[in-house]
């Protein structure tokens, strides 16, 4: 498919946003009308008083910083490019007591994988199911998110059963690389060679055999593992970095760099985020392959909804990942996305889909609908939404809600 | 309306006559290398598990990542971790002791204060403002902010790390923030039927979201001289935001009721003050008062949430 194709199936091509509700119905000055116009007129007046103004100039808004977005949309794509096998459609098993209190119920988790694989691909036979994702011949790589250590990572528990089923496809583990960005958090979450014989851990920050981020001659040891060869995301603004922040970020300037692992390491990737909130919205699929794959992000988050989205959009990312497991057996709804234990709550929940915008889309929804009923949000802000739209505009998937087809199991 | 009228104008003298609060001087004390427990200080069983971390300034991404944007709005200098283990009937319990070194003790206190909901579990620590519960607890102490993480531990444990860090914390000199004594924005909060332990101090552009999306435009300009403190209220918790500006930000009423004209239902202008409802049904209450913004919503009665707001405009 070619990207207006894509745009076309996703609806995205034609699609505008909604029309608020209208401002000028919206404030009724009925019976209380003449007073309430003129209370305002009076406050109005008031306040111009104190000389109204703005303090600084105006910063440099996001939507104003260049990126390089435009060189990603002339790139062929693959049979395998996002919105993958399945666009928009999302399925969401309810896993009943998989966890408590941070206990996972491993075959409850098997269970889950299971049933969500079978219902988003049409096979009840687990090994044909992965295999319309992975061949044996495959490099895998499963991405995880072990940013929050024990409190809110993505649970071994899961990459477990997702192993499972690759070997049922008959991907050999030497094909396999569990990775995120940060190898030195990894065992923190569970993620080590003991637990996981003969699969690959992988990151792109790494300490030595020193135990620091830089060798003797004080170069770091990550530097070789950013592919400066490969494209790269530019967005047009930096930041100066020290030596400890450069380490957690291997370059600085206006270039973010891909990881190795996702330019030459791996065929496939399977992305299995965890839930969690980032403001109000969530930082989940988009988040986890983007910000997971780059270098040098620190500075991206003055343009966080582009800056999640548009890296998903080159071939690295686009093109290889195939499946995307949500781990949301516990979810954080607020104070995220640093682990903060007491908003974390067992939400005994995973989704599938090969759209990762549209499973953020339907996290979205969900994770809003429960900090509303929290009280730690009073309403959606269509701005927390950005990042979808952004990501659907670039043919990754699919943002409208009502295209989506999400379908929902509950596990007995 | 002659009376409202009158309470307004009232109302703006005084707004008018007070002064911006200025940020309290940083006291020079001696800051020992590392506040952080050695092996042989920590409680009966427990055992570091690593080196200790250091992170500084925009390094703070290399620990938290995007958790670091609220830090930095807030003035983050520096960050000691340091971890902890614990074995124990065969499972093994982990403490992570975060010192975060903020500019200011309103700035510590800040990060502290936004980072809880009230009602939660205290102890008697010395005036240090703080909370505690079997994973997470957290206090704030001069210019530090503890954060305290476990797992699999129990109550008693971070109980015992938050009396640790108290005391070594009284021990360096630092003091508990007087929030009747220091200006701020809190001092404008409604003192009658104020849940305490719930007053927040509010920053940066990112703390002011976290109270509402209301709060989310960037008009209002946090973190370019607005500042807010914000309480919630009797037994159903409302909320009242009080926001300061350094300056009003142009039309902001006319904004702000676009705000609640995109996001609301049923919104009304009566006197000067804008009211709508959410989708939950929770009322919200908006009103400018010179240099000062009242904004209060949740789930309660329109009766209370207007008193609540007239009572956050009139001086005191």
């Amino acid at each position: 498919m070619d990207h207006d194709e894509i745009l076309e199936l996703t609806g995205e091509k034609t699609a505008s946003v909604p029309e608020a509700v209208s401002r000028r119905v919206f404030f009724k000055l009925g019976a209380a009308g003449a007073a309430g116009a003129a209370g305002l007129a009076l406050a109005r007046s008031l306040h111009a008083q104190d000389k109204p103004a703005d303090h600084k100039p105006p910063a440099q808004q996001p939507a104003d910083i260049k990126t390089n977005v435009d060189e990603i949309r002339a790139i062929p794509r693959t049979k395998d490019s996002m919105p993958g096998r399945f666009p928009g459609r999302v399925v969401r098993v309810e896993t009943g007591p998989a966890v408590a209190g941070g206990k996972i119920d491993a075959a409850r988790v098997e269970k889950a994988i299971a049933r969500g694989m079978a219902e988003l691909t049409g096979e009840s036979d687990p090994a044909k199911a992965w295999a319309q994702f992975v061949t044996p011949k495959d490099v895998v790589g499963i991405k995880i998110n072990p940013i929050g250590g024990k409190t809110i990572s993505t649970k071994p528990e899961v990459v477990e059963a997702i192993l499972a089923g690759l070997a049922a496809a008959g991907v050999p583990k030497s094909n396999i690389v569990i990775w995120d960005r940060r190898l030195h958090q990894m065992p923190d979450a569970g993620f080590t060679a003991e637990r996981f014989p003969g699969i690959a851990l992988a990151g792109t920050e790494m300490r030595g055999p020193n135990n620091d981020f830089y060798d003797e001659a004080g170069e770091l040891w990550a530097k070789d593992n950013i592919d400066r060869g490969a494209k790269f995301y530019f967005a047009d603004l930096e930041m100066p970095y020290n030596k400890n922040l450069l380490a957690a970020m291997i370059n600085q300037g206006k270039e973010s760099y891909f990881s190795k692992v996702v330019t030459q390491k791996v065929a496939k990737i399977i992305n299995v985020p965890v839930l969690k909130n980032s403001g109000g919205t969530v930082t989940l699929c988009l988040k986890n392959l983007s910000y997971g794959s780059l270098s040098n992000t620190s500075r991206l988050h003055k343009i966080w909804a582009k800056s999640v989205a548009e890296p998903v959009g080159f071939p690295y990312l686009r093109d290889k990942v195939v499946l995307n497991i949500v781990d949301a057996l516990q979810a954080q709804y607020d104070k995220g996305p640093g682990a903060n234990p007491q908003f974390v709550y067992d939400a005994g929940m995973m989704m599938f889909g090969t759209d990762p915008v549209a499973v953020d889309t339907i996290a979205h929804e969900y994770l809003v609908k429960v900090r509303i009923e929290k009280g730690v949000q009073q309403f959606d802000n269509a701005r927390n939404r950005e990042f979808l739209d952004i990501a659907a505009g670039l043919g990754l998937g699919i943002a409208h809600r009502e295209k989506i087809d999400l379908r929902e199991i509950a596990l007995g | 309306m002659k009376a409202a009228v009158r309470m307004i104008s009232a109302a703006l003298a005084a707004a008018a006559l007070a002064a911006a609060p200025a940020p309290a001087p940083l006291r020079q004390r001696t800051v020992p290398a590392s506040l952080l427990p050695s092996a042989s200080d920590l409680p009966a069983g427990w055992t570091p598990a690593g080196p200790p971390e250091n992170y500084d300034g925009e390094g703070l991404y290399g620990y938290i990542d995007g958790g670091s944007e609220i830090f930095l709005q807030y003035d983050f200098r520096r960050v000691e971790v340091g971890r902890y283990k614990k074995n124990e009937a065969g499972r093994t319990k982990d403490i992570t002791l975060d010192v975060y070194r903020m500019g200011t003790p309103r700035d510590a206190f800040g990060i502290f204060s936004i980072r809880r909901e009230g009602g939660e579990r205290r102890l008697d620590l010395g005036g240090f403002p703080n909370w505690t519960s079997p994973e997470q607890a957290a206090f704030a102490a001069g210019p530090y902010f503890l954060n305290i993480v476990g797992f699999e531990t129990t109550a008693e444990d971070t109980a015992v790390f938050l009396r640790l860090m108290g005391r070594r914390l009284a021990e360096a000199g630092n003091r508990p923030l007087s929030l009747r004594d220091e200006g701020g924005p809190w001092k404008g909060l409604p003192p009658e039927s104020v849940q305490e332990d719930s007053i927040r101090y509010i920053k940066g552009p990112l703390a002011a979201q976290g109270e509402s999306e209301i709060l989310a435009a960037e008009f209002w300009a946090f973190g370019a001289g607005t500042e807010a403190a914000s309480a919630k209220y009797g037994p159903d918790g409302r909320k009242l935001v009080l926001i300061e500006f350094e300056a009003v930000p142009a039309s902001l009423l006319d904004r702000v009721r676009d705000v609640f004209a995109e996001y609301l239902t049923e919104g009304k202008v009566e006197d000067g003050v804008l009211s709508a409802k959410n989708v939950a049904g929770h009322v919200f209450f908006f009103a400018l008062q010179g240099r000062r913004a009242a904004l209060v919503f949740g789930k309660t009665d329109e009766s209370a949430a207007r008193s609540l707001l007239q009572a956050a405009v009139t001086p005191r």
